[in-house]
């Protein structure tokens, strides 16, 4: 936000909060290591708000959970702004200063009353005020966020009316206030501070509108960059439908399984003329692959470097040998340029790293010395006597205005439901997550052990699974506009009437993504997976008229 | 905070009647009443759920009061109730000498054998009651309205010569010390003509045994005798 | 007096007191406390002054006073006569207690096994708050103080005051280490003041006469009054009420001697933690300093008069059982420790010591050593002080017998 794109604060700064609100985290499962900060909090007397459809294990510990319907996220942000202004609790002297906009915003509020809030999420108009108040009113608060918020078609618009909140109440660029986007990976943050995102330079300098940094790349690279932003994973999608993108190289990536829509992914991702795989497993993806090149596990067989959700750099040190035929990232890419014709020669981690130093102008003094004194570096680090930033826009706060620099936009957000409507024939929202002892499309975690581990189910409240007549245990049919497949059903108390949940963590046995509506959000790239309209049958039961019922059961 | 509950049984009427005498009825399906439709998109929890922790006593003692013991079902009534983890709640429950988690008799004959009473004959006493109601802790039928008794600690009684207390549950729960003690005072102690009413535990002190041990005997600077 | 009625009370002077501490206000209170020299008749024997004055002085909002009727050392009963007799004179006391101390709120935490005593103390307390003696504006003085009565559970670690503090939070009566001390961090946290039932029963005695007239009585460093819990094989087992100075055998002998006028062979003194004291010790004051100078305790005030007839095996062994069985298990030297004390003195009494019985002796002396160094309460403190001092006085025999000619089981 405001230009790069991390948390602006520290783990560390959540004990000392007032207030936390986690907004479409499940943190207790899904960011456990925070939450032992959110915890920390909580035993100092913070309060902590839910917002969640679910009442998951996260939103149990909170003193209110807000159970807002799926997708309405932007209309309960709008009214808490709303109310936020009508109460008079705004941080006058920060969005006089430090922001531009305010006036369009809080036009563009006014409609979202707490009435109507409450018909489009379904939460009490008092909860939302109540909510509205303590986060106008705390001390410090923070804002907490993951893939609730971003696993939506109008994702950046759900970041944005956050962003939003944050700025009406000065709840950012202050020790203990801030925007938290809780990252999943435990380097996503990395891959996208390095550049491999398609309209950044390593260190977010933008590759179209920053001609001074693309030069100076170019010089580094010795060869021309073009200025045009290149496809985001939905857009490639989409090109390899057009048929405009015919080759395919992925490193650690299995979109197979993680992609929405897993009957479109297959389809396409076999369809390229040539496709090449790097990974550590032979992952449901790389067995569609023309090459496979099998690299290390990057977490104890390589040198380098990740970077977390509170912009801390830190180092990785190899601690094994590969098993024979497996090689490191950097050494395959290396072989690979050679064959192209670039001659790169053998370097370390470590040589690369300083490169990327004379570029990155935030990464500059994150020697990996340093790195190693300090036990990690926050960004930004313009030289070696910088000690990293605990938090971000600290300018903001500047009496002086030259030093306060650019104030941060508003950026007015309409409510958008979700793409995949619900009717009739499709009366369930499904929603879809994360468990504790499971990760993503369960490749890493599926090989060892655990008594928490349940297999993948359909989870229902109690209501429909009596409606329906289907007992806990008992095989359903779940079906969406793209596709149908069989799974148990799991009486799950966390959900309400009308709201089911799955995972993806077990694609072998269920293929929860046949369901999923690849309708991505323009600005961000990410689908909605968080939103599919399903039905739920017995068995046997007749199947609606449609097209590519194909279940996808066993791989 | 997200609970592990996980009783094979849930509560039963009397169980969550017994919690609510102490904690008032539940605000909603989340904390431990009838589902329904405005529990849908809200619930209340965290610094205020928790704050009532520590009536978690006066709650085990009403179950205990009602039921003659606290069930797998009632603690996860309760630690929904009070936001208690269950394994912190049975650690509680199990460690209180007059609180029972297992199948008890409604009635529970507390013996004590301590040191004072021990040289006012409490082993003979005992004896008698081995020979009358059974080994030390039977439990004579499962649950039901039969008679259990033990040795016990020290009851405080030690002016009196001999002491027992009885712990019995049910709609009409007491306790009730009997000093001087016999095991023939038992079953008219729970005849339904002589339940220990708070009149008769409030009158003045009518203390069993007469004179012996009724009151203070004060020697005071000047002052001589009782 | 009709303990179930506040008009009786009234009648008899009840909460005069209250209104002559309210006129000398907090600060005045507690320099009479410290003027009578007051110490703690629960066992500890600490100055009462200085407790209320350190909770009165913190900062730390708010304050909570909690008075400790969870009496269960064996032997011990006074407390239950006090309260069953005189259940307002309690709560006027702890009102004056809440009131000097800053406390809006106070804890009265009684034993389970004491079922006419709390229902007393409810019936008490109802009627107090019904006529304005308790709640938000205390006769119309312009304080607020409220009591709430908790029922104990069964478990004599809760007596200790930070394990009753744990009681009324709702978890595991479990000592807490100290410091810090409960005036600094007590209940739920915060600064709290907590005193035994009879303690408490002496302060509308001190504001009445005043604090240098009740230093007058008993002896320079034990003041006052004290109740004895006199039981066991004297002619009239009951509570008696003596100034400091009297000796053992005045006290004995006003319970009418030792019954059927058979041999004393021997007093326990303190209940279960304290320890034995022979014959010739029936002349020593019973103050807090004269016990000490013959390495002996006070306590809760217990005298368990033994004579010749008695087990002494049997009856060591009952007391090694109960420290085992309430141990509340947090710390190794206790949990172990009660477990050592009861296997050993099992062995001695079935005639199997390991080694020999002098050997056994030496593990006792050993094991009582790490109790009390080691524990983080007085409950293993004083877990194997008994067993020890009967060693001392020749009650268990080299040969582990009891030393009354009976044989080893």
């Amino acid at each position: 936000m405001f230009g790069a794109g991390g948390g602006t604060s520290s783990y560390r700064e959540a004990e000392d909060a007032d207030l936390l609100v986690l907004w479409g985290s499940n943190a207790r499962e899904a960011h456990p290591i925070f939450f032992h900060h959110v915890l920390r909090a909580i035993r100092r007397g913070a309060r902590m708000y839910a917002v969640d459809p679910r009442r998951t294990s996260s939103a149990q510990w909170a003193d209110a959970w807000l159970g807002l319907e799926v997708g309405s996220d932007i209309s309960l942000a709008n009214a808490i702004a709303r109310e936020i202004i009508e109460a008079g609790l705004v941080n006058e002297t920060f969005v006089e200063r430090a922001t531009t906009g305010f006036d369009e915003y809080a036009a563009s509020v006014q409609p979202y009353t707490l009435d109507r809030a409450s018909r489009d999420t379904g939460v009490p108009a008092s909860l939302i005020r109540q909510l509205a108040h303590d986060y106008a009113r705390a001390d410090r608060a923070q804002i907490c966020w993951t893939l609730g918020i971003t696993e939506h078609h109008n994702a950046a618009d759900n970041v944005f009316a956050l962003i939003n909140l944050a700025l009406l109440t000065g709840h950012v660029g202050r020790y203990g206030s801030g925007l938290v986007p809780l990252r999943g990976q435990n380097n996503v943050q990395g891959g996208g501070d390095m550049g491999a995102i398609p309209n950044k330079l390593t260190g977010f300098q933008d590759v179209a509108a920053n001609t001074e940094a693309r030069a100076r790349f170019e010089a580094a690279y010795g060869t021309p960059i073009p200025p045009e932003p290149g496809w985001h994973l939905s857009q490639m999608f989409e090109a390899m439908e057009d048929g405009e993108l015919t080759a395919c190289y992925i490193i650690g990536e299995n979109p197979l399984r993680s992609e929405a829509d897993t009957g479109r992914a297959r389809k396409l991702l076999s369809g390229l003329e040539h496709f090449v795989v790097q990974d550590m497993f032979l992952t449901d993806t790389a067995k569609l692959a023309h090459v496979v090149l099998p690299a290390t596990a990057t977490w104890c067989e390589a040198e380098g470097t990740v970077t977390n959700s509170e912009r801390r750099v830190q180092r990785v040190r190899k601690a094994l040998e590969p098993p024979l035929g497996a090689r490191d990232d950097i050494e395959i890419i290396g072989e690979i340029a050679r064959r192209l014709g670039a001659e790169w020669g053998q370097p370390s981690a470590e040589d690369l790293w300083n490169e990327l130093r004379t570029l990155s102008p935030m990464h500059a003094g994150m020697s990996y010395r340093r790195l190693e004194e300090l036990g990690g570096i926050q960004w930004p680090c313009y030289d070696e006597q910088h000690p990293g930033e605990l938090f971000l826009h600290a300018r903001l706060w500047e009496e002086d205005p030259a030093k306060r620099g650019t104030p941060a936009p508003f950026t007015p957000v309409q409510h958008d439901p979700p793409v995949d409507e619900l009717s009739p024939e499709f009366p369930i929202r499904l929603t879809t997550g994360r468990r504790l002892d499971s990760f993503n499309t369960g490749v890493q975690t599926e090989h060892y052990a655990t008594p928490i581990r349940r297999p993948e189910t359909l989870n229902l409240s109690p209501e429909d699974a009596a409606r329906l007549g289907l007992a806990e245990g008992e095989v359903a049919r779940v079906s969406s506009r793209r596709g149908s497949l069989e799974v148990p059903v799991h009486v799950d108390q966390t959900l309400r009437a009308g709201l089911a949940f799955m995972t993806l963590h077990f694609p072998d046995q269920v293929a929860t993504n046949v369901l999923t509506l690849d309708a991505w959000d323009p600005k961000s790239g990410t689908a909605e997976f968080k939103a599919t309209a399903i039905r739920v049958d017995k068995p046997g039961q007749a199947s609606p008229a449609g097209e590519n019922l194909n279940a996808e059961v066993e791989a | 905070m997200d609970l592990r509950l996980g009783a094979a049984t849930p509560a039963t009427d009397d169980e969550r009647a017994a919690v609510a005498s102490v904690l008032g009825p539940p605000a909603g399906g989340w904390d431990g009443g009838e589902r329904t439709a405005a529990d849908a998109h809200v619930a209340f929890g965290g610094h205020a759920a928790r704050a009532r922790r520590h009536l978690l006593l006066p709650v085990l003692h009403a179950v205990q009061e009602r039921v003659g013991w606290i069930s797998p079902g009632a603690l996860d009534h309760i630690c929904v109730r009070l936001t208690v983890a269950p394994a912190e709640a049975y650690g509680v429950a199990s460690f209180y000498a007059l609180f029972r988690t297992s199948p008890s008799s409604s009635a529970v004959v507390h013996v004590c054998d301590d040191v004072a009473c021990q040289v006012n004959g409490a082993e003979q006493i005992c004896e008698q009651m081995e020979h009358r109601f059974g080994a030390e802790g039977t439990v004579p039928g499962s649950n039901g309205p039969g008679i259990t008794w033990q040795r016990s600690p020290c009851l405080g009684q030690c002016d009196r010569g001999s002491a027992a207390m009885i712990q019995h549950a049910g709609a009409d729960p007491g306790r009730l010390v009997l000093a001087p003690f016999g095991p023939d005072q038992v079953r008219s102690a729970l005849a339904p003509a002589q339940p220990a009413t708070v009149a008769s535990l409030l009158a003045p002190a009518a203390a069993a045994g007469g004179a012996r041990g009724s009151g203070l005997a004060r020697f005071l600077p000047g002052g001589g005798g009782v | 007096m009709d303990p179930g009625s506040l008009d009786s009370y009234r009648a008899a002077g009840g909460y005069e007191m209250l209104r002559r501490a309210v006129s000398l206000g907090p600060q005045g209170v507690i320099r009479e406390l410290k003027d009578a020299n007051l110490l703690g008749r629960g066992g500890a024997a600490f100055p009462t002054a200085v407790k209320w004055e350190a909770v009165a002085s913190n900062p730390v909002r708010p304050h909570y006073v909690v008075c400790n009727a969870d009496e269960s050392e064996p032997g011990t009963f006074k407390d239950r006569v006090l309260m069953e007799q005189d259940p307002f004179a309690l709560l006027e006391a702890i009102t004056i207690m809440g009131f000097a101390c800053g406390a809006e709120q106070g804890y009265l935490y009684v034993r389970g096994e004491y079922p006419a005593a709390e229902a007393r103390l409810r019936h008490a307390a109802d009627q107090a708050r019904s006529h304005g003696f308790l709640g938000a504006d205390v006769m119309g003085e312009g304080f607020a103080f409220d009591l709430e009565v908790r029922r104990g559970a069964g478990a004599y670690i809760a007596g200790e005051e930070t394990a009753l503090f744990n009681s009324i939070e709702g978890k595991r009566a479990e000592p807490r280490n100290k410091p810090p001390f409960p005036a600094q961090s007590g209940l739920f946290g915060k600064p709290t003041g907590i005193n035994n039932v009879e303690t408490l029963l002496c302060v509308p005695e001190i504001l009445s006469i005043g604090g240098p007239a009740f230093a007058a009585i008993g002896t320079e460093n034990s003041t006052g009054t004290r109740l004895f819990c006199l039981s066991g094989c004297v002619e009239h087992p009951g509570l008696y009420e003596f100034e400091f100075g009297v000796t053992l055998r005045q006290v004995i002998e006003a319970a009418g001697g030792v019954r059927g006028g058979r041999p004393l062979r021997a007093v326990l003194l303190g209940g279960a933690a304290g320890s034995f004291v022979g014959p010739d010790a029936l002349d020593t004051p019973l103050t807090f300093e004269g016990m000490r100078a013959i390495g002996a305790t006070l306590g809760s005030g217990v005298v368990l008069v033994l004579d010749d007839t008695v087990d002494m095996t049997g009856l060591l062994r009952r007391i090694a059982q109960f420290f085992r069985d309430e141990s509340c298990g947090q710390c190794v030297p206790c949990r172990v420790g009660t477990v050592r004390q009861e296997e050993l003195l099992a062995r001695l009494a079935r005639g199997t010591p390991l080694g020999s019985a002098r050997q056994e002796l030496a593990l006792l002396d050993d094991i009582s050593a790490v109790a009390r160094d080691a524990s983080i309460c007085g409950l293993g403190q004083t877990a194997v002080s008994a067993a020890i001092s009967a060693v001392r006085l020749g009650l268990i025999e080299a040969n582990g017998t009891g030393g009354n000619g009976k044989e080893p089981a």
